[in-house]
């Protein structure tokens, strides 16, 4: 670990109101991300896991229906102090995100080419030959073909290729923190491999960190440094990722890890988690 | 002839769909989403049914039940050709043939509640039978996938994923199928809650004795579940046989794709 993390939060606690109701989607959790380390965050669904990094940079509803308390440290400054301006610069310029779902992230109606241009335009005013930059983005995510892909619409991609664009998009603006939500969850596992691949290569290319965010423990096991598992709200475990897969400490932990079915290891009964330690 | 022992027999199945565009919607040569497949299951048993989305596994499943149309092949269940039977002639296998989808979120009427969702196939299949005896059979249906009775009267938005795949595993058991297609049956679930279904999927086929084609495309869930396995690309079944030996040492080139795609830990 670096002695200044890019990013600390520390005691971030997330509440939701609605119809006179709250509820209180994450309890006071802290956290770091070193420069180019990969993070994980783990848990079921409900677990507090993406709405966490969600309110990094707003991407929350605001006050009364979403209250964040807490602060986000940004390379020392704290995001919940500054102006909606200022949060511009850092949210898709220094922080971007990837989502689940390409399908329904990227906008129908615009060409990729346009959609990738847009977030060059607004971070990096001064470049003149955008086109350039598009099509060397895309080509960076090892599109064979960027000049023809940049003209097509979302809907002439394949679920793999729409993921592809968005990392396209998310990386068009060099950013030193990439907030994968479940960047695979949507796609067959020969494309989910090529993607995973992928990052890893761009990861090293660029020395960028990465905050993902999975409920896949086969690939936290391949891709991240340190894993941290969330359970209504809270961390119940974080570590190096060996060790947490290895010798799990927390008996939430263990039991999520021994429910997954494994190739190769026929049991006749799946493991459920007891009641005790259930969500 | 099909053996009686295998309760549904597949010969040559086709599926087609017609594909069009360009000038005047010419006709282009049609997909071919199922291409000549043959394929048993036996009675009592698992056949699990594995591949990538637009292999035609699902398509397969659909076509079963006609909820595809059949380019050609035969579908016998036990001695019975059913593929070629249409409308009302095919409904005493409706029975027989039950489905459970892969979306519990999109697979139950929201303006029905569980009594309504659960009574509308006793309905149509057991017509003589009066509410009481339908609100008791639903009762017994809630139990059988271990959920309360007093469920019957909510909403299908005042459910979980896992417990919404519970009352559509009680709806398809509502008019005592033996065989049930399910499409993806845990994809959509939690690893917790998964595991609590196919533990739950397992021990209903004990009890009952019933007989499932399971399509999934999670490996380790399909090998978990399934006595025979078999692997679909492209509209064909590349490889089939026993899940362990299949899946520890495939001999077609895309399972050994697909199976070295997995990660590991």
């Amino acid at each position: 670990m670096p002695s200044e993390p890019l990013l600390h939060v520390e005691n971030l606690s997330i509440t939701f109101s609605s119809h006179g109701r709250t509820t209180q989607a994450v309890k006071s959790i802290s956290f770091s991300v070193g420069t180019g380390e990969v993070l994980a965050v783990v848990g079921e669904s409900g677990s507090g896991k993406s709405v966490s990094a969600l309110s990094l940079t707003r991407l929350l509803p605001s006050p009364p229906l979403c209250n964040i308390q807490g602060s986000i440290l940004w390379r020392g400054r704290d995001l919940q102090k500054i102006t909606e301006e200022q949060l511009t610069q850092i949210r898709g310029k220094e922080i971007a995100y990837i989502f689940q779902d390409p399908g329904t992230s990227l906008n129908p109606v615009y060409t990729i080419g346009y959609q990738i241009a847009e977030a060059v335009k607004i971070h990096e005013p001064t470049i003149k030959d955008i086109d350039a930059v598009v099509h060397q983005s895309l080509h960076d995510v090892l599109i064979d073909d960027p000049h023809k892909v940049a003209q097509q619409y979302p809907h002439e991609l394949s679920g793999g290729m729409q993921q592809r664009a968005m990392i396209a998009m998310a990386l068009a603006c060099n950013p030193k923190l990439l907030v994968a939500d479940e960047p695979t969850t949507a796609l067959d596992v020969t494309i989910q491999k090529e993607i995973i691949d992928l990052l890893k290569r761009l990861r090293q290319q660029r020395k960028m960190s990465i905050l993902l965010i999975t409920h896949n423990f086969g690939i936290v096991a391949h891709f991240a440094d340190r894993v941290q598992v969330m359970r209504q709200g809270e961390i119940v475990e974080s570590g190096e990722t060996t060790t947490v897969m290895q010798n799990p400490a927390h008996p939430y932990t263990r039991g999520l890890i021994a429910c997954i079915p494994r190739l190769g290891q026929r049991r006749r009964r799946l493991t459920t988690l007891s009641e005790e330690i259930k969500p | 002839m099909p053996y009686p022992e295998n309760l549904l027999t597949v010969k040559n199945l086709s599926v087609h769909y017609p594909s069009r565009s360009g000038w005047f919607w010419q006709k282009k040569e049609p997909k071919r989403a199922v291409n000549d497949i043959s394929f048993t299951v036996p009675r009592g048993k698992t056949v699990g049914l594995v591949g990538e989305s637009g292999s035609g596994k699902s398509t397969t499943g659909k076509a079963i039940i006609k909820l595809s149309p059949l380019t050609s092949g035969q579908i016998f269940y036990q001695e019975t050709e059913i593929g070629k039977l249409d409308g009302a002639a095919f409904q005493p296998w409706r029975k027989k043939i039950q489905m459970i989808f892969q979306d519990p979120y999109n697979s139950l009427n929201p303006r029905s509640d569980v009594l309504g969702i659960l009574s509308e196939p006793l309905e149509i299949h057991f017509p003589s039978m009066t509410n009481a005896e339908r609100t008791e059979r639903c009762v017994d249906l809630l139990n059988s996938v271990k959920l309360p009775a007093d469920y019957l009267r909510r909403y299908p938005h005042e459910f979980s994923g896992g417990q919404r795949q519970r009352i559509g595993i009680a709806r398809a058991l509502a008019v005592q199928p033996e065989l049930i297609i399910c499409d993806e049956p845990v994809s959509a679930l939690d690893v917790s809650v998964q595991a609590e279904v196919v533990n739950l999927l397992q021990d209903l086929q004990e009890q009952l004795g019933l007989t499932y084609l399971f399509i999934a495309h999670d490996l380790a869930v399909v090998e978990h579940v399934s006595d025979e396995i078999l692997v679909m690309s492209q509209g064909k079944i590349v490889e089939a046989g026993n899940p362990t030996s299949v899946l520890t040492n495939p001999q077609h080139p895309y399972t050994q794709k697909l199976l070295s795609a997995v990660p590991r830990f």
